[in-house]
């Protein structure tokens, strides 16, 4: 809930908002959804990103200037195992470096093992998913961390439309819920990609992670803030793929936040590389 | 001689007639043998398997009941794009230990790309009768929980215990050219980045250099050469029957992929394992489509020389070496039941008759079980269709080879003249370039006539009957002339019109339903319509019971109503 009043710790307040959209993106996945690998098939994605803010929104959604410019390079590894045809197997681990006003923190974020499973058996695109949030060494009570420090369950339910052979909708939401402090959140993901050919294809995608507002306040020694709990965003992402041979694929971007309530108007650049091997 | 002693004569007479025909004709007496394959699994993967995502490579827990006994493995979908098909080809890996014909692996092919299901089974046929170091393959009819899925085509698994059991050897270096580049053609550019091009199936390792040096020393040799290159190098006669193979089959969809050269260190020479026979037999690939109509289509060709296909050194070396050219052309005859001279004769393998008699057969094997399948790509009507564009093939395509390969008389095209002496037998006209332009079967005749042919090709007929779209026509006329004085005939008559591809084409731009084609003769200045079936696929309308008389010119139209 938000029970504090900012106006006395401005900078920490906008270094809170910027920071916390940290783990927006350190968490945003590479390739999450409704695809489920065949079966003895692995993947394994590199997702790098790296944006900056000087500008935030603040818990009205209005327009202010940060205290500090804020840095933050991101590298998700994901690793995803076709169990069975039924199910499919993933675990990503966040590795990110985040600075602002000479506050830097680097390190290991958060552990992600999930489960997706089928909701249509004949076809691919459509399914629900199942992640376990753990928390890795990190000091999650200062106010420039790498994650919320709790355990967290994020359940989701994802879908494909194929519109033609080019032109791809895919659609989902999850919910993700946390022990402790943080608010709960729905998140949700929308987005288009058209296949101009084998190799090329282009993405765009409209993400958005909206809290619950059923947060406490954390401990106000740490960093007095009553909103790292809780923050809405929606950001938008558009990247170009290259598909080279079956195995491997690049996909290079750029996302900007476009709208947000006590989160920084962040915008950056991302790169992902993404590999198959296995059942090919 | 008592009547006894006569009877048994004639009893032994009949005996050594029969033989006699058995011999001659080969497949006509021969059953062809059926396998069966029951597998046992779960309700749910049963179905899923058939029904999922043609492109996910899952495989899913099955059990092979075998004399009692269970052998445990796993089962997925094989293949490239027949995948989309409802009937898959199937692979099932038993476990280590577990054995069904000698192999773990187990190749099921739906055949569904070919809804005469008798392309590959023809081709491996004729493989098996050439001698070929190549995988037995059967029609095996398959059962998954008890239940008939249908007819699939069981390929042996080609590796190098198959090879070893050809005396070749288990130990030696095995390649295969990847599908999905067509780059595979044996020329310096296919081993520049040898992986794009290549698999190397055995040993697993990364060694290509034994297939650098083939390549190199194939691009280094001369034509005239090569005979001495290939008999020092190579299993010549593998080489030779893939050519030969190729030729009869009209099979184009190789020489860059679709084949396996293997080298045995057993015998010091490579070796040529053909495979992939789906698109011969007259089917044609059309480069002007898309997918998938670029593969599914109902193209037809029959006049494709032996260069036929893409380059490749050791077919292109081999036809201008004139060693090798004549004992291609020798292996062809004798194929061909035609005289051979100077080398071992080869069965006959190829007569229209031989062809004919085979394919019956395997139509009434085909269709015995068609409509029970659960999944399946044909039916009755389509098999038979299929069956009779197949029997055309082989008499049209037997008639190129004979007039163009073997027995060159002149080079005149679209015209052919022919005596027609005997009711009931079939002649073709066929012109200087081996097209068959027609056939005439005489039903009864009063003297033996000169039947002459002249086509007009590729143009829209100059004369129509009244109120026909001249876009719905056939672009082609044939003329009929029976030049001998006095005959009289009824005939049965076909017509064959072109359609290679979606350009190469006298089908009319509107014309969108060969099967409904009527075909028209101006006799007198006046049209009359005649009784006609059409066969879409080999493009061939035929009539029944016309009357053909002495001196009169016979106009031949054909268009949809």
């Amino acid at each position: 809930m938000f029970t504090n009043n900012l106006n006395g710790r401005p900078n920490v307040m906008l270094q809170q908002i910027a920071l916390i959209t940290v783990l927006f993106i350190v968490t945003g996945s590479a390739q999450a959804g409704g695809w489920l690998r065949s079966e003895g098939e692995h993947r394994y994605s590199a997702y790098l990103s790296n944006s900056s803010s000087n500008r935030s929104w603040d818990r009205y959604g209005n327009d202010t200037v940060s205290g500090c410019t804020s840095n933050v390079t991101a590298l998700t590894h994901e690793y995803e195992y076709g169990y069975s045809y039924y199910r499919t197997l993933f675990g990503k681990v966040n590795m990110a470096t985040s600075e602002c006003g000479g506050d830097k923190v680097s390190g290991l974020g958060d552990v992600y093992l999930g489960v997706r499973g089928r909701l249509n058996l004949y076809k691919n695109g459509s399914a629900w998913e199942a992640i376990l949030i753990i928390p890795t060494g990190y000091d999650g009570q200062r106010s420039n961390r790498l994650g919320y420090g709790e355990l967290g369950i994020e359940l989701g339910l994802y879908g494909t439309t194929k519109y033609s052979k080019k032109s791809t909708f895919a659609y989902g939401g999850s919910f993700r819920f946390w022990n402790g402090s943080p608010s709960d959140q729905f998140r949700t993901r929308a987005s288009w990609s058209y296949k101009q050919n084998k190799q090329w294809a282009i993405r765009t995608s409209l993400e958005g992670n909206f809290s619950l507002n059923n947060g406490n306040s954390v401990t106000p020694a740490s960093i007095n803030g009553d909103f790292e709990s809780e923050f809405d965003v929606i950001r938008g992402k558009i990247g170009l793929r290259r598909q080279i041979g079956p195995r491997l694929g690049l996909t290079v971007g750029l996302y900007k936040n476009l709208w947000g309530r006590n989160a920084s108007q962040r915008q950056g650049i991302y790169l992902n590389i993404a590999y198959v091997w296995g059942r090919l | 001689m008592s009547m006894s002693q006569r009877k048994k004569i004639v009893i032994w007479l009949g005996m050594i007639s029969s033989l006699c025909l058995w011999w001659q004709t080969g497949m006509a007496q021969e059953t062809v043998p059926v396998l069966s394959v029951h597998l046992e699994m779960k309700a749910r993967d049963a179905d899923v398997l058939f029904k999922k995502d043609p492109y996910d490579r899952s495989t899913f827990p099955v059990s092979m009941l075998v004399d009692g006994k269970q052998l445990n493995g796993r089962i997925s979908v094989k293949g490239s794009f027949s995948r989309s098909f409802d009937k898959k080809s199937l692979k099932i890996k038993l476990d280590k230990g577990s054995k069904w014909r000698g192999q773990r692996r187990i190749a099921l092919n739906a055949m569904a790309t070919d809804t005469s299901m008798m392309r590959e089974w023809l081709a491996w046929d004729l493989i098996h009768t050439l001698g070929m170091a190549a995988p037995k393959v059967n029609y095996t009819q398959l059962y998954i929980n008890r239940r008939y899925i249908g007819m699939f085509l069981h390929i042996e698994w080609i590796d190098p215990g198959m090879l070893a059991k050809f005396g070749l050897g288990d130990d030696g270096e095995f390649f295969h050219p990847l599908d999905s580049t067509f780059c595979g053609d044996l020329g310096l550019q296919s081993v520049a980045d040898v992986e794009r091009c290549w698999t190397k199936l055995s040993p697993r390792d990364n060694d290509y250099s034994p297939l650098k040096k083939l390549v190199k020393q194939l691009h280094d040799v001369t034509a005239d050469e090569f005979d001495s290159f290939l008999e020092k190098n190579f299993d010549v006669e593998s080489v030779i029957n893939w050519i030969a193979v190729n030729a009869i089959t009209s099979n184009g969809d190789t020489y860059n992929k679709n084949y396996f050269i293997y080298f045995s260190r057993k015998k010091g020479r490579w070796v040529l394992i053909p495979w992939d026979y789906d698109l011969s037999f007259g089917r044609n690939w059309d480069e002007f489509l898309e997918y998938p109509a670029n593969i599914l289509n109902d193209n037809f060709q029959y006049y494709y020389p032996l260069e036929l296909g893409l380059p490749n050194p050791l077919k292109d070396k081999l036809l201008k070496n004139p060693v090798l050219l004549e004992r291609l052309k020798q292996k062809l005859r004798g194929l061909m039941g035609m005289p051979v001279e100077g080398y071992a004769a080869t069965p006959v393998w190829f007569t229209p008759e031989v062809m004919h008699d085979r394919i019956d057969a395997l139509t009434s094997v085909l269709t015995d079980n068609l409509n029970r399948e659960r999944y399946t790509t044909t039916n009755a009507q389509k098999l038979r269709e299929q069956a009779s564009a197949l029997k055309d093939y082989v008499s049209f395509r037997y008639n190129y080879l004979r007039k163009t390969v073997l027995q060159v008389t002149n080079w005149v095209p679209d015209r052919a003249s022919i005596k027609v002496s005997k009711a009931g037998e079939t002649e073709s006209w066929v012109d200087g370039f081996g097209k068959t332009l027609g056939t005439i079967q005489a039903l009864s005749l009063n003297r033996a006539a000169e039947i002459a042919v002249d086509v007009e090709r590729m143009t829209v007929p100059e004369f129509l009957p009244e109120d026909t779209d001249a876009s719905r026509c056939v672009k082609r006329t044939w003329f009929l002339v029976n030049k001998t004085p006095f005959s009289q005939l009824n005939v049965n008559l076909s017509w064959q019109y072109l359609h290679e591809n979606s350009r190469n084409t006298e089908v009319g731009k509107n014309l969108d339903d060969e099967s409904k084609l009527n075909l028209w003769v101006m006799d007198y200045e006046k049209w009359r319509q005649l009784p006609v079936s059409i066969n879409k696929i080999s493009n061939v309308i035929e009539t029944k019971g016309m009357d053909i008389k002495a001196g009169r010119l016979y106009r031949f139209v054909a268009c949809q109503e």
